[in-house]
């Protein structure tokens, strides 16, 4: 077969193929001038192939003769095709994107809108007309379409200039789109609002409601600066700060956050008949135009709080008030006018700021009302601001509070300061007379040490001379005795009777100075005094040495008719001075003899522990309580009303208190007055030296 | 030997040619546009050789010929089954496109 034929066989199948498909599918989107035009080429196609193809097996058709007109017609059906097809395609495709915008035009929550500017005759634009609007429009601005549509903006918003036209006019004649947003007025709302040219003199704005977010970022910004102001008021404590930089913190930041002309801090008076000024809150160029008018210092404000009066009322009730109208203003500030001054000033300040509208504030803080502030200013006030401005007050008095008690705690705390150096200072002059008086002391000691042993020095020279005085004057007198003795036996021949008289007299003075033992005590005590008495310490039997003691007293007792009796164990030895202990025995008995004048005498040896204790005990006139404690010292005598004075020379007790001190014990007296007397002795049964 | 309705066929395609230039971005936005205008080159350059085998290579022009057109109907046929068969109604549907 001829390959042209071949070509030909496929040219003609491929658009038989063709068609059935067309047919197969022929409910599909192609429009029907289209499919017309397309099956119209594939026919052609067709025919041309099956043509060509029956030519090369010699068969012919009745079309052949016109093959090459319909072969004209292949471009022409293919082209139309082509046209018509595209056509419809873009067609179809321009009516999608408009449903599309129509769709986004009526279903987009922005309200749009399309403007024409309207100028005038130089050319400059004087206002805008609404071409179209969208339902979002409608509902944001509440405007109905018919209304908006044709009508200028001045007419439609009922305003003297067309809003934001020169933004407008200057996107549509640079085509530049832009957006902004803004508080509109005619409809006391917020908006953003974007601006899009739409061809010469002509734009679209699509624009929200943002009222709501503006609302909240508002209150976010007035809570944010509230924080903050009652946060730089407890810097302002914290740093240190006093009541009155405080307040004028206090003031201004208040003014500042609520844009008003003044806010005044008044504080009660501590009758709390009077508010006084704390801070005029004015500028200092109206401050200095006051005092230019009044020619004088602006005086210190104090307002009578009296019934009637409209800050008392505010003080009274606890809640803050507004005066929003001129009347109560008016009365306001005639409150504050009952010093003569200030009514000259009042109601120029009053004139000269515009004030037209008025809150004013307790500083109330636990029911505690510390004063009022008073803020003024052109615009009304809202209930909101109320609300701020109460949060702010009870805020700032809890602060005053703080700081007004944290003062007082200063003041306090200085004043014990005061007071600690006061007594600081005294405590110092004390401590320094103290000092002076111990060191005054010490010297008084120094020199009484001095002194002391000066006088121990003394003592001791005194008790060498009266020892060597005495040794000296015993000689002579046992010369003068013995001598006298001689002459008196008439061994160096004899003598008259008047001789021997005297002589007689002078044996017995002698005898009597010798035999009084003042001389052997005095000695004695010479030498304890002078720490030259030797003991002579060896084992002794007491009830022997008690025996014989008393044996050596019976001729006395006997002479008196005194009984002696003894109580004695039968053995008791101790370590001790035999002739000392004798001593101090005979002494004792001797006294008892002496103030005994009847009854008995009794002596006690008994053991105790460690000691041996006599006693001797007798039934005499007795000792009086008060005169105890003169017993045992040096020349004193007692002396009893009614009884004979007593020969002696006062040193016996003084004597054996020393010797009984000597030999490591102790010796004491007990006495009834008039019913007798016990002088008891205890004796260590093993010596032990003492310290002298 | 030139022939009067060869002539005017060519020029008719060449008229259509020019179309098709004109219109070339919107007609590339069609599904498969490439295969079309392949399938548009091979029946032009059929219609040149045509034309082209009157004046030499009469036998090896006329065999191109006839095997331009059948490259041309071929193409045509799987246009057509790329845009109106199954897979392309749903390329279609997916790209939402239209052709």
């Amino acid at each position: 077969m001829n390959p042209v034929a071949i070509f030909d066989l496929i040219s003609f199948l491929a658009a038989l193929t063709s068609l059935i498909i067309l047919f197969a599918f022929w409910k599909r989107v192609l429009p029907p001038v289209a499919k017309f035009f397309l099956v119209g080429f594939f026919v052609l196609i067709g025919f041309h192939g099956l043509s060509n193809t029956l030519e090369w097996s010699g068969i012919t058709t009745i079309l052949d003769p016109f093959e090459d007109y319909l072969e004209m017609l292949e471009p022409l059906f293919l082209g139309f095709f082509l046209y018509v097809f595209l056509r419809e395609t873009a067609d179809q495709a321009l009516r999608e994107s408009e449903s599309k915008y129509r769709t986004l035009y009526s279903s987009m929550n922005e309200g749009l809108a399309f403007h024409e500017i309207i100028y005038d005759k130089s050319g400059e634009p004087i206002d805008y007309r609404i071409l179209d609007v969208n339902p979002a429009y409608e509902t944001i601005l509440g405007i109905k379409k018919e209304e908006a549509m044709g009508a200028k903006a001045t007419e439609l918003y009922g305003i003297h200039e067309a809003p934001y036209l020169k933004i407008y006019s200057n996107v549509s004649s640079t085509g530049e789109s832009t957006s902004f947003e803004t508080f509109f007025e005619p409809m006391a709302r917020y908006f953003k609002i974007s601006v899009f040219s739409a061809g010469e003199g002509k734009f679209a704005t699509f624009f929200k409601d943002i009222t709501e977010r503006k609302r909240a970022e508002e209150e976010i910004k007035q809570k944010t600066e509230d924080i903050a102001l009652i946060n730089s008021l407890n810097s302002a404590i914290n740093r240190g700060e006093s009541v009155q930089e405080i307040i004028n913190l206090l003031s201004n930041e208040t003014k500042r956050i609520f844009s008003s002309l003044g806010a005044t801090i008044y504080f009660l008076s501590k009758d709390k008949d009077y508010l006084v000024l704390q801070n005029l809150a004015l500028p200092q160029a109206v401050l200095k135009r006051i005092e230019r008018i009044i020619g004088a210092k602006i005086p210190e404000v104090k307002i009578r709080l009296k019934n009637e009066k409209l800050y008392s009322q505010v003080i009274c009730s606890k809640k803050p008030r507004l005066f929003n109208d001129r009347e109560s203003i008016e009365r306001l500030m005639a409150d504050c006018t009952e010093n003569n001054m200030l009514k000259k000033i009042v109601p120029k300040v009053h004139k000269l700021l515009g004030i037209r509208s008025v809150a004013a504030i307790p500083l109330v803080s636990e029911d505690d009302v510390l004063g009022l502030m008073d803020i003024s200013r052109k615009e009304p006030f809202a209930e909101s601001d109320l609300q701020r401005l109460q949060i702010i007050s009870e805020q700032a008095t809890t602060i005053f509070k703080r700081k007004s008690a944290e003062e007082e705690l200063t003041k306090y705390h200085e004043h014990l300061e005061e007071m600690v150096k006061e007594r600081t200072a005294e405590l110092e002059k004390s401590q320094r007379d103290l000092i002076n008086i111990v060191e005054d002391l010490n010297k008084a000691t120094d020199k009484l040490k001095d002194a002391n042993e000066q006088l121990q020095d003394l003592d001791r020279l005194k008790s060498m001379f009266i020892a060597s005085m005495s040794h000296e004057l015993r000689t002579p007198l046992n010369s003068i005795i013995g001598f006298t003795t001689i002459i008196l036996q008439d061994m160096v021949g004899e003598i008259t009777e008047e001789q021997r008289k005297q002589l007689i007299m002078v044996k017995n003075s002698a005898n009597h100075l010798l035999s009084l033992s003042l001389i052997n005590d005095i000695i004695d005590i010479s030498k304890i005094e002078a720490d030259k008495l030797e003991l002579n310490i060896k084992k002794l039997d007491v009830p022997t040495l008690v025996k014989e003691v008393k044996d050596s007293f019976s001729v006395a007792t006997e002479e008196k008719g005194l009984k002696i009796s003894l109580t004695l164990p039968k053995k008791l030895a101790v370590e001790s001075d035999e002739r000392r202990v004798k001593q101090v025995l005979v002494n004792l008995i001797n006294n008892a003899i002496k103030f005994t004048n009847e009854g008995k005498i009794e002596i006690k040896v008994a053991k105790k522990d460690k000691e041996v204790e006599i006693s001797v005990e007798d039934t005499g006139i007795g000792i009086k309580e008060n005169d105890i404690g003169k017993l045992f010292k040096a020349f004193s005598q007692i002396f009893v009303e009614g009884q004979p004075r007593q020969e002696g020379t006062g040193l016996g007790l003084y004597l054996s208190k020393k010797i009984i001190a000597l030999l490591g014990g102790g010796i004491k007296a007990e006495s009834k007055f008039g019913k007798g007397s016990a002088f008891t002795f205890m004796l260590p049964l093993s010596y032990r030296e003492v310290k002298k | 030997m030139i022939q009067e309705n060869e002539l005017i066929t060519l020029l008719l395609w060449v008229g259509l040619l020019i179309f098709i230039l004109t219109g070339r971005s919107r007609l590339k936005r069609l599904l498969s546009s490439e295969i079309l205008i392949m399938g548009f080159c091979a029946f032009l350059a059929g219609r040149i050789l045509t034309v082209l085998e009157g004046f030499f290579w009469g036998d090896l022009l006329n065999f191109l010929e006839h095997g331009f057109n059948a490259v041309g109907s071929v193409s045509l046929l799987v246009w057509c089954l790329r845009v109106f068969g199954k897979r392309g109604a749903r390329q279609r549907d997916e790209s939402c496109s239209h052709f």
